[in-house]
């Protein structure tokens, strides 16, 4: 056991601490003259300003949608209310990339909102809602990523002690003060959870910005600059700043949340009953709820239909509906290839999570393994840290190495594909272990049982589902990874599904439309791996956790 | 008890979905009373407070503080504090901002709040916990924050929903010493929710018995307990030997019973007529070895001594009591000994069988 501990703390040492250690090693190497230079360049600088507005706004945004749904969804009743409530997390489907190219065919400039507008006796000329792109990626961003921080809240305010509510208002609070003085601050670090991956996965979101063919923004820029890594230090300096950024941000939320992680102080016990809204305000629910909906699945609605569309030039609607695309997936040698390839990946790197899951949170939670507080703070790294800056450090570690990401990629993109998911399947794992009482493995080690038969007959068992859960998601999320998939991976014969969408997407003829067939493939997965768990738990909770 | 009631409820009925939680409940309460509402789980006496607090609103019924009708108030606009079960504190509030949170509601300046919060805390003698996190304080400190959160507002009524059941049960009595004291000294009307009938008894001017949704009895605690005029209420406030039989005379201020066990005189007066099915009860403690009158005779089946009463478990006939006989008297039952007792005429219990 103890020796098993040992090769995985060196593992995940190698694999998370080495790469990012290199990555800093090598960036400090930068002379300070060459740095002053870069953040001075103009198009640098514009790049950063425009990367944090947009993760601000964005963040923003998204919390202004997400709160008054979840008090909604939280403490009234509706007609629909646990319908709109699953309903909710559709956009989460489709990864804003894939979003973008059917987005680019429903507001294009002779997309089919401006035809249909155009349509209308006042307007003549096309209204250009994406503008320079950037609008585009920011309405995208938007309406995938709400559904995170609701679930969060959600979570946050069923967790809640409701007579800490009734506390307030039993002492002459009304309905707003008490929202703002004891729901807030109370639901607060759940938000804050939330918000915090909405931030960082806009700032760092390279599969959008790519699609809208936006160059003004940090992921872009590290983007590029891997081409001329070794002569170029801009590459180094964003990613530097973007890593100080988020583990300062990181850091910065847990310190101010350890004073304020409020679980488990009072017993849950009050139940409440929700207040039912009057017909007019549920209706005026329901409406606001089904138009941001319909706007939040227009891009999905895009995607379906580009990839449905045998024609589709200059009208509203395609002129002809057809599976043609679909069957072009299975000639198309790239297309097909990749789709083998991420099912193959996606598969590999789900094993491994779920064993590394199991392995970590059963070391984390049942032994006493000295080394326990290293796993734990370096398991939790690929949250605190974007996926981008681990593409970046697995790239310029590994390059020359018998890893070398250029001949053989597939090892180090599982593995950061795993990587990725780890803290969150980890801490389900945890949770999971620690909702379990240990005098059930006490009462089998007591009549008799090894520490082994222990775990496969009883730990294991009851572990299972929640595992399941974890490893499904992993397979899902691993699908329609972006930015492992695009920074490491150059042989097209390696290339995987994400990675195939964006070339198929940038060529002129019938690459849209296949890479929309794709992505509508990768929407059905996810969307059934989301439909598995949900049924697998009952509950919301274990997805938001795994988010 | 002629005073004008404070706060009264007239015929409160709840359901949730399909089950009757109350059914047509009424009571009153003069002013400076502690009402107590004594009853098992899923008695509806929770559901009651939450309806006096304004959390749940009831499907029938009306709820009167002194002249005015305020079943419809919202919770914030009643003047009724609670104190919660879980004690709900709010953890990322100070226990001075926890007290000062509704003094800030009723708009006092900030000096006569940190007064009154200081005044407060010493009625509850936590002033050194002021600048504490709650969740850093013990149960009992923590519950004696929740009741000076509630006291600070100056409520015309305080709700306490089993406010010590998440104490140790060495705590209890204090604090429950410590409520009534307080309640008394302050002179406020206090309705106190509670399934633990010592509780009741202790603390109350009134109890008001529940049983599945309805008030059994009200009363004092005395008459609750050694004059229920319900089973139910007799059964709940302590052990109780129960014999079946028939009325067979009248004389006032007896009552012959004709059962058996043999014929027994009773002086709980009742208007019945001779014939009647009744049930006679008495508590344990009633039955005496040197008793002359309402004589039993049984065979003990277990005897258990239990410090402060040596308990004997006797077969009379096809029914089986209990006595409890004072433990400091050295005795020398046996086991299977064939044994004769009285009961005490005045302690003895009258009930119509209803069926």
């Amino acid at each position: 056991m103890i020796l098993f501990a040992i090769a995985l703390t060196i593992f995940l040492t190698g694999f998370i601490l080495g790469p990012l250690a290199f990555l800093f090693w090598k960036s400090a190497g930068v002379s300070i003259h060459l740095a002053g230079s870069v953040i001075t360049n103009i198009l640098v600088k514009q790049a950063i300003f425009r990367s944090f507005g947009l993760a601000a706004a964005t963040t923003l945004s998204a919390s202004l949608i997400a709160f008054p749904l979840a008090y909604l969804a939280s403490f009234r009743e509706f007609p629909g209310r646990k319908a709109w409530d699953r309903l909710l997390l559709l956009p989460l489907v489709a990864p804003p990339f894939v979003a973008a190219i059917g987005m680019r065919h429903i507001l294009a400039r002779f997309g089919t909102i401006n035809l249909l507008l155009m349509k209308l006796p006042f307007i003549t000329h096309p209204i250009d809602f994406l503008g320079s792109g950037l609008t585009g990626i920011f309405i995208l961003q938007v309406l995938h990523l709400y559904p995170i921080i609701y679930l969060n809240l959600r979570s946050s305010f069923e967790n809640l002690d409701f007579s800490c509510i009734e506390a307030s208002s039993s002492l002459g609070a009304g309905p707003w003060r008490t929202f703002r003085k004891i729901l807030l601050p109370l639901t607060l670090p759940g938000y804050f959870s939330g918000a915090y991956l909405v931030f960082i996965w806009s700032l760092t979101d390279l599969g959008t910005p790519l699609v809208f063919d936006y160059p003004t923004l940090i992921p872009i820029m590290i983007f590029q600059s891997i081409t001329d890594i070794y002569t170029n230090p801009a590459g180094y300096i964003l990613i530097i700043i973007v890593s100080i950024l988020s583990l300062g941000l990181f850091a910065a939320m847990k310190r101010t949340l350890a004073h304020r992680s409020f679980i488990g102080v009072s017993r849950f016990t009050s139940s409440f009953e929700r207040k039912t809204l009057p017909r007019g305000s549920a209706a005026l629910a329901t409406a606001g709820i089904a138009i941001l909906l319909i706007i939040s699945l227009l891009p999905h609605a895009g995607v379906l239909l580009s990839s449905l569309s045998e024609r589709w030039f200059f009208t509203p609607f395609p002129e002809k509906i057809s599976l043609h695309y679909y069957r072009s997936i299975a000639i198309h040698a790239s297309a097909r290839k990749s789709l083998i390839n991420s099912l193959g990946y996606s598969t590999a790197t789900a094993i491994l999570a779920g064993i590394l899951a199991l392995s970590i949170g059963y070391i984390l939670s049942r032994t006493r393994f000295k080394l326990r507080g290293l796993i734990d703070t370096i398991t939790i790294l690929p949250m605190a840290i974007p996926g981008i800056v681990f593409a970046f450090a697995f790239l310029t570690t590994f390059t020359g190495t018998i890893l070398d990401p250029r001949t053989s990629p597939i090892l180090l993109l599982v593995l950061s594909y795993a990587l990725k998911r780890l803290p969150f399947a980890v801490r389900a794992v945890h949770a999971n272990f620690q909702q379990l009482p240990l005098s059930l493995e006490e009462a089998s080690a007591n009549l008799g049982a090894t520490r082994f038969l222990t775990f496969r007959r009883i730990t294991f068992p009851m572990l299972r589902s929640g595992l399941l859960a974890g490893i499904i998601l992993t397979f899902a999320f691993s699908m329609m990874e972006v930015s492992s998939s695009l920074i490491l991976v150059s042989q097209e014969s390696r290339f995987p599904v994400a990675k195939a969408i964006y070339m198929l997407a940038g060529r002129i003829t019938d690459g849209p439309a296949i890479a929309s067939a794709l992505g509508v493939i990768g929407m059905i997965i996810t969307l059934l791996a989301l439909y598995v768990v949900s049924r697998l738990s009952g509950k919301r909770s274990s997805i938001s956790i795994s988010l | 008890m002629d005073r004008k009631p404070f706060l009264s409820a007239q015929g409160i009925s709840k359901s949730f979905g399909n089950t009757k939680v109350l059914t047509k409940v009424d009571f009153s309460i003069p002013q400076g009373n502690l009402f107590a509402l004594l009853g098992g789980s899923g008695s509806g006496k929770t559901t009651i407070l939450r309806i006096l607090a304004g959390f749940t609103s009831p499907n029938t019924g009306t709820i009167h503080l002194e002249d005015r009708d305020i079943t419809l108030l919202p919770p914030h606009a009643r003047s009724m504090a609670m104190v919660f079960q879980n004690f709900a504190l709010w953890p990322h509030m100070t226990v001075f901002e926890n007290i000062a949170y509704g003094l800030h509601l009723k708009k006092h300046s900030s000096a006569d709040i940190k007064k009154k919060v200081m005044e407060t805390l010493a009625l509850v003698r936590l002033t050194e916990t002021a600048s504490h996190y709650p969740q850093t304080l013990s149960g009992g400190q923590q519950q004696r924050v929740a009741l000076a959160r509630a006291l600070a507002v100056e409520p015309r009524v305080l709700l306490m929903d089993e406010p010590l059941s998440n104490l140790d049960p060495g705590l209890r009595e204090g604090i429950r010493r410590e409520i009534r004291e307080l309640q008394q000294t302050l002179g406020i009307t206090t309705i106190y929710v509670t399934h633990d009938r010592k509780e009741a008894i202790s603390l109350a001017d009134t109890v008001a018995l529940l049983d599945t949704g309805a008030i059994v009895e009200t009363g004092t605690p005395f008459s609750l307990y050694q004059t229920p005029k319900t089973i139910t209420a007799a059964r709940f406030f302590g052990e109780l030997n129960e014999i079946s039989g028939t009325v067979s005379a009248q004389n006032k201020p007896y009552t012959e019973i004709n059962s058996s066990l043999g014929n027994f005189s009773v002086t709980t007066y009742k208007d019945l007529s001779k014939g009647e099915k009744v049930i006679i009860g008495f508590r344990p403690d009633s039955l005496e070895p040197t008793g002359t009158k309402n004589i039993i005779t049984g065979t003990i089946k277990a005897i258990e001594y239990q410090g402060e009463s040596l308990r004997l478990s006797l077969s009379c006939g096809d029914l089986s009591l209990i006595a409890s006989l004072p433990g400091n008297v050295l005795s020398s039952y046996k086991q299977g000994e064939r044994i004769q007792m009285g009961i005490k005429t005045e302690n003895i219990l009258l009930f119509q069988e209803t069926l």
